[in-house]
């Protein structure tokens, strides 16, 4: 129960944590139709401009100033780059944010150098919030949740109770419309790419003290990002939510399951020679799995249900 | 005229030449990148004391070049290739033993295919014990012990504590991480066949960036301690998660004095947290007089010395060098063969049939460290080690069996 209970925490804690992260991707891909492979380099970026303000002003205005900074980077990254390759085609699109990733990567040596950084948890949020049985638990977690939790809130009523939500809404579906009824649309893109941006930097701001601040952590959570939006679907808020949630579960409690095709075999009455070639392929357990099993997850979506959970169109 | 420039610019040449290159060939980025650039002070810091002694025959200078492998043993391999590219005749490098593995072969094939360019192989860290037995190689030569020496020296210590009466093994899923797995279990049912194994997990190495699904499972498991062989980052973020999540378990590792470790772990871990290594500070005058070169060396970083290995290794280098009065990696390596030394530690020697350094092994625990006890601390945390348990060189021996052709 105790084990159950702490689980699922952390797994919530880390779904939420994914979904800050796609939830900016998913809306910049409903929105422009662009797949940003430079999205997790916007997350790594939250997390080291974060370290470097929060050098100079502490945590707390860190918080605000880091995603903010993102945010300016992705409207200038929308501004002067992907509008620019707009008009070759989303393939050039897919390329500029391809190259991006890897640029990001590079300054990111250059700046910081290829050692993670000391990024480390505020004191004041470096205290146990509370003792389950007797594990405790670390009020961090608890709050980047209330972060995670109150960015969802905000998304939601921004986007559907706001004037510049309906907008945002209008020009996914009727961009010429609305650019007809004399709204801006192009600065709607790159408002939206902004706001994507300082989301993944929020993110970054969060979960880079609570692991790890280095240059590969883009690389590392990008790929899990993607398996995200393609199981939740291509531009769904609310697929990307239950899809984040889903991986942060598989995730966290796949590692508690010490199973493997041996025991079933076993349950089943069929026992293998220790020194059988298959022995070693068949003991391998779900938890020394589980980083595959996300993708596995997204393979199978792709062969069942291509357009994902809650996604709306096909391709 | 042009022709005396030429013959003028080769002599200059060769006397220019007068200098070694050791290619540091390590991880320099990705996730152990931290752990990399320390071994690389380490190095940079003996072979520094070696070209102000100007010990070496002919006045030879050493010159040590960093090639990153990202930790990879394909990336090795190119790393390699540019190494020899610019003259490297020996090559460091110890974090990872799959890189290691990969390093061997591609060495041993490299001296057969080209004789009049031979290199060696100097391994500071990787454990993996078929470096030294089935996989051994004449061009390689480990410094550091290997994980049965080393796991044998710890289960010596667990046996005799006998408060602990459960253990979770959990480690690195990879050839270095399930040697130090099947170790622990073989080593523990044979000397405490009282204490259970709760658990034993194998993670992903360099990916888990949260531990605490394995926490909470180490938890549930009743646990009393932990043993593990990671490294780098995921032993400090293994032991980040266990901190945060208020684990209450010892833990017995192979390299916690390593950079992050400590200052991870902080208050919670004294008397709690152990090592098994060639070295810490607080062995006797002589480590702490070395541990106070290297922080007075590197006065801005952040960890302090931590490999012995390195140290023995490029000592041992510089001796065989004199006694053969040459810097051809054949002849230095013959004369290494079955080289003592006298180290900070005690006598250190190389064993000629596998290529493996016999040096004395401590179990060491932290505690608080205060001008009072005169123990050095780490990380400027207040911390430091402790021998608790001491294994002779003598006494690391195992059986080998290794093969050189």
């Amino acid at each position: 129960m105790e084990f159950f209970l702490i689980t699922l925490l952390n797994s919530l804690s880390y779904g939420l944590l994914l979904f800050m992260l796609s939830s900016g991707l998913t809306l910049i891909f409903s929105m422009m139709g662009v797949l940003n492979f430079a999205h997790a380099s916007f997350y790594m970026l939250g997390a080291y401009f974060a370290y470097q303000t929060g050098l100079v002003f502490g945590f707390w205005p860190a918080l605000f100033l880091a995603p903010i900074l993102v945010g300016i980077v992705g409207a200038i990254t929308e501004r002067y780059g992907l509008r620019k390759v707009h008009k070759f085609g989303h393939v050039a699109e897919l390329l500029f944010t391809f190259g991006l990733a890897y640029v990001i990567e590079e300054i990111v040596h250059l700046i910081w150098g290829r050692a993670p950084v000391d990024y480390r948890i505020p004191d004041s949020l470096n205290f146990t919030l509370f003792t389950l049985f007797n594990t405790q638990y670390p009020a961090y977690r608890a709050f980047m949740m209330l972060v995670s939790v109150g960015m969802l809130a905000s998304l939601f009523l921004v986007l559907t109770k706001t004037r510049i939500g309906m907008i945002v809404q209008a020009s996914l579906t009727h961009p010429d419309m609305v650019q007809a009824l004399g709204h801006n649309v192009p600065r709607v893109f790159m408002l939206v790419f902004a706001g994507g941006c300082a989301l993944a930097g929020l993110a970054g701001v969060l979960g880079g003290n609570l692991f790890i601040t280095e240059p590969s952590m883009a690389f590392a959570v990008g790929s899990i990002v993607f398996v995200v939006v393609v199981l939740g679907g291509m531009g769904s808020l609310v697929g990307a939510f239950i899809a984040s949630l889903l991986i942060g579960a598989i995730q966290t409690f796949s590692v508690a399951l010490d199973l493997s095709f041996l025991d079933l075999m076993g349950v089943l009455g069929v026992t293998i020679d220790p020194d059988s070639n298959w022995y070693g392929g068949l003991s391998i357990t779900i938890s020394q799995m589980a980083p595959v099993l996300p993708y596995l997850l997204m393979v199978l979506m792709l062969i069942v249900r291509p357009r994902g959970l809650m996604g709306t169109r096909e391709s | 005229m042009v022709f005396a420039f030429i013959l003028c610019c080769q002599v200059s040449c060769s006397e220019t030449s007068k200098e070694i290159k050791i290619g540091f060939v390590e991880g320099l980025s990705g996730p152990f990148a931290n752990i990399g650039e320390v071994a690389l002070r380490h190095l940079q810091l003996e072979v520094e004391a070696v070209n102000r002694r100007g010990s070496l025959p002919d006045g030879v200078r050493i010159t040590v070049l960093p090639f990153d492998n990202k930790t990879n043993p394909q990336e090795a391999l190119l790393a390699f290739r540019s190494a020899l590219d610019v003259g490297v005749s020996y090559v460091v490098q110890g974090n990872s033993s799959s890189v290691a593995t990969a390093l061997t072969d591609a060495i041993a094939k490299h001296n057969r295919r080209n004789p009049s360019q031979p290199v060696l192989f100097i391994n500071y860290a990787a454990l993996d014990p078929a470096l030294t037995n089935e996989h051994c190689e004449k061009s390689h030569f480990r410094f550091d012990a290997d994980v049965n020496m080393k796991m044998a020296a710890l289960t010596e210590y667990i046996a005799v504590r006998e408060d602990i009466k459960s253990v979770y093994l959990i480690n690195q899923d990879y050839s270095y991480g399930q040697a130090v797995a099947d170790a622990a279990r073989s080593m523990l049912e044979q000397k405490r066949p009282d204490l259970r194994i709760v658990g034993d997990d194998l993670h992903p190495i360099g990916r888990v960036k949260d531990f605490s699904p394995y926490i909470a499972k180490i938890k549930s498991s009743g646990a009393q301690a932990i043993v593990t062989g990671n490294w780098g980052s995921d032993l400090t973020l293994l032991i980040k998660s266990a901190r945060q999540m208020g684990a209450d378990v010892d833990f017995f590792t192979f390299n916690v004095g390593m950079t992050g470790g400590v200052s991870t772990i902080g208050e919670a871990g004294v008397e709690r947290v152990h090592q098994i290594t060639n070295w810490h500070a607080n062995i006797n005058e002589q480590t702490k007089n070395n541990a106070v070169l290297y922080r007075n060396r590197y006065p801005d970083v952040f960890e302090d010395a931590y490999y012995g290995s390195v140290r023995r290794a490029v000592r041992m280098l510089e001796k065989a060098m004199i006694e053969s009065g040459s810097v051809d990696a054949v002849e230095v390596g013959s004369a290494m063969r079955n080289m003592s030394l006298m180290d900070d530690t005690g006598l250190v020697s190389m064993r000629r049939n596998n290529h493996q350094l016999l040096q004395p092994l401590f179990v060491s625990k932290l505690v608080r460290t205060s001008p009072d006890n005169g123990l050095l601390d780490v990380e400027n945390s207040g911390l430091g080690f402790e021998t608790v348990a001491q294994i002779s060189a003598e006494k690391t021996r195992m059986p080998t069996t290794c093969q050189f052709e």
